[in-house]
């Protein structure tokens, strides 16, 4: 975990809030550095919803700090904040430029200039002849651009997506992404959500790991991918053989989900220096019968998988 | 925070102002009244009425005379009618003129506050519903979170308030001033509904009727927006208000009864559900008035304190959900 930086716009440290009846984060921190991009990332029910709400005031945490801006989280700087909720919905009967310009006149703007960002941003996405379209008249994916553009329009420093890319197809994808582009390229910085590592391999130059509650890891995609395990899957009705092939190189086995008829996944973690093509010999040697052998790549899903899987089987188990 | 509130009312506002629907139907209350004033309307000569007079033989051989009420002859042109009948008619015994009964009156402030009532009540009944729409359509629509991250729950809370408040009072004055008005032009013996109006002509009544509205919807309004906040969708909010509508049906016939002198109902003026509607329908003194008001301005607030603070929780929270807070509420009051 990395010590917070000055040019930290987001700081969260040790922030803690339970629900009744379960769920809730434990012991969430992070930073979130001015001009970057950071990928929050973590599986459904990590408690990254519950973080964002904390960090916009939507909710009361139990114990924790969350500062802004170098200061106290508090209304004036929550006003600096953009924020895209993952329930998406705007009210159906208003136009879409007075939807954008409300959104942004909320957070302080002045009429004229509320306005005027309005329909910047609808010729910016190729909207522009219909500003005076109602929401309930545009498509699914212009009512989410729209949405996108409430929570811009008061040029924000922070922009806080929930999830921003759900829902949307590939046009309108790579529209968004341009437009978060030139948001970063004036000095703003974004704090999204999300459960595809994908996104967040293409989007993020950080990354935050959540799992049961707990951030696993914190900081450059880099270092997150360099920390992914190398290895291999493999698919063997023999785990005892896998098992004594896998440390006569040095390595470890770990079980995965999914069986295939009598066979079952593992997933084999080598040391840097042993080679796939090792850990195939020493399997021939054994006479393992393998099904599938698959190499891990060392990206984020596999520095995922490695730091936030554990430690959300333990909490299954535990609410099993 | 006040350029938020303003912010939401306006688009509350709009939301309904802003339509042919609401003109339309906001046109056909004074249109209504309008024609029910021309059709009961008398010219300057009264229509012939049906006048009569019954004789019934009385036991001690004696006849009596009685005049149907209206007929159209004072009392001495019925005293001399009588000695006509004695002098020259073929009865069988001297004819005696009946006791008249007096007709019954009908206290023309007594109906204008029934008419008031009527008219405050439905203009209530309809804006509550629009105001507990326009709670529970943020949270249908899913767009409560984003409203709630550029401002607070109160904010939110007045905003709607003041929005639909807006085109509740529209309504009401629109009602209010085409009576003043219709009062103005039709003649002050033009009929009942001429007569009903006369009272709608005093700037003084129109006042009282716009305060004792603000004050109901004041209080019944933030309690709706309480209401709404805890409804996760319209079903919901519809089952959630039902005892509150109950609660304004039985407010409506206590205030008729009131109005018509019923006893022992001075009392609920200090009940907040029931203050503005008595106000309206029995003066009260100065003292009582301000006690009452009181009582409506606390509970308005604890209602107001409430919306905001059940508008905060997403998902709408279920009783479960608001036991610890209430409790909460319970330790603060014990403090206070």
């Amino acid at each position: 975990m990395e010590s917070p930086a000055t040019s930290d716009v987001l700081q969260v440290r040790d922030l803690k809030k339970r629900f009744r009846g379960g769920g809730g984060v434990d012991a969430v921190s992070m930073s979130v550095r001015a001009g970057s991009v950071t990928g929050f990332i973590g599986v459904n029910g990590a408690g990254k919803s519950t973080t964002l709400r904390c960090i916009l005031g939507l909710i009361q945490p139990d114990a924790g700090e969350i500062r802004l801006f170098g200061g106290a989280a508090d209304g004036a700087s929550r006003r600096r904040v953009g924020f895209l909720p993952e329930e998406r919905g705007l009210f159906p009967r208003e136009r879409a430029r007075e939807a954008i310009a409300f959104h942004a006149r909320l957070k302080g703007m002045a009429k004229r200039d509320a306005l005027k960002a309005a329909d910047r941003l609808l010729e910016r996405i190729g909207l522009a002849g219909r500003e005076r379209a109602r929401i309930e008249e545009l498509s699914k994916g212009n009512a989410q651009r729209v949405q996108i553009l409430c929570a811009l329009a008061h040029a924000p420093d922070l922009l806080i997506l929930d999830e921003p890319l759900s829902g949307l197809d590939p046009v309108a994808q790579s529209e968004i992404l341009s437009l978060f582009a030139e948001f970063r390229g004036g000095g703003g910085a974004i704090l999204f959500s999300t459960h595809s590592m994908s996104a967040a391999e293409t989007l993020s130059d950080r990354v935050v790991m959540l799992a049961d509650g707990r951030t696993v890891f914190e900081g450059p995609l880099a270092d997150a991918s360099a920390s992914a395990p190398h290895g291999a899957v493999v698919v063997t009705s023999d785990a005892e053989g896998l098992l004594v092939a896998a440390r006569a190189v040095g390595g470890a086995i770990q079980p995965m989900p999914g069986r295939i008829g009598e066979a079952t996944r593992w997933r084999v973690v080598l040391p840097r220096e042993v080679t796939h093509p090792a850990l195939m010999r020493a399997l021939a040697e054994g006479a393992v019968p393998i099904f599938a052998f698959e190499p891990i790549k060392a990206d984020l899903e596999a520095a995922f998988w490695d730091l936030a899987a554990p430690a959300a089987a333990a909490a299954r188990r535990r609410a099993a | 925070m006040i350029g938020r509130i303003w912010l939401i009312a306006g688009r509350e506002f709009r939301a309904y102002a802003l339509t042919a629907s609401f003109w339309v139907a906001l046109a056909i209350g004074p249109l209504l009244m309008a024609a029910a004033l021309l059709l009961t309307a008398q010219g300057p000569h009264p229509a012939l009425r049906t006048a009569s007079l019954t004789l019934a033989q009385e036991g001690a051989g004696g006849v009596t005379a009685t005049f149907s009420p209206g007929f159209p002859l004072s009392a001495a042109g019925k005293a001399q009618l009588v000695r006509v009948l004695n002098q020259d008619g073929d009865l069988s015994g001297p004819v005696r003129l009946a006791a008249e009964h007096p007709k019954p009156k009908v206290d023309p402030d007594v109906l204008r506050r029934f008419a008031l009532l009527v008219m405050l009540w439905m203009t209530l009944t309809g804006s509550l519903g629009m105001l507990l729409q326009a709670v529970v359509r943020e949270r249908s629509n899913r767009a409560l979170e984003s409203l709630l991250a550029a401002a607070g729950p109160s904010d939110i809370v007045f905003g709607k308030l003041l929005g639909v408040g807006g085109v509740s009072l529209l309504v009401m004055g629109t009602w209010l001033g085409s009576s003043a008005a219709l009062a103005l032009i039709a003649p002050a013996s033009g009929g009942v509904v001429a007569s009903l109006l006369q009272g709608f002509a005093r700037p003084a009544v129109l006042a009282q009727a716009v305060g004792v509205y603000v004050l109901a919807f004041a209080f019944y309004g933030l309690t709706t927006v309480a209401v709404g906040a805890l409804a996760r969708d319209n079903a919901d909010a519809q089952n959630l208000a039902r005892p509150m509508f109950a609660v304004l049906l039985v407010v409506f016939f206590t205030a008729m009864a009131s109005a018509l002198g019923a006893h022992g109902m001075g009392w609920l003026v200090y009940l907040p559900p029931f203050t503005p509607f008595i106000l309206l329908m029995q003066p009260q003194p100065a003292g009582v008035v301000l006690t009452a008001l009181a009582l409506l301005a606390i509970a308005a607030a604890t209602a107001a304190w409430l919306a905001a603070g059940v508008l905060r929780l997403s998902p709408a929270p279920s009783f479960p959900d608001l036991r610890p807070w209430l409790r909460a509420w319970g330790r603060a009051r014990r403090r206070a």
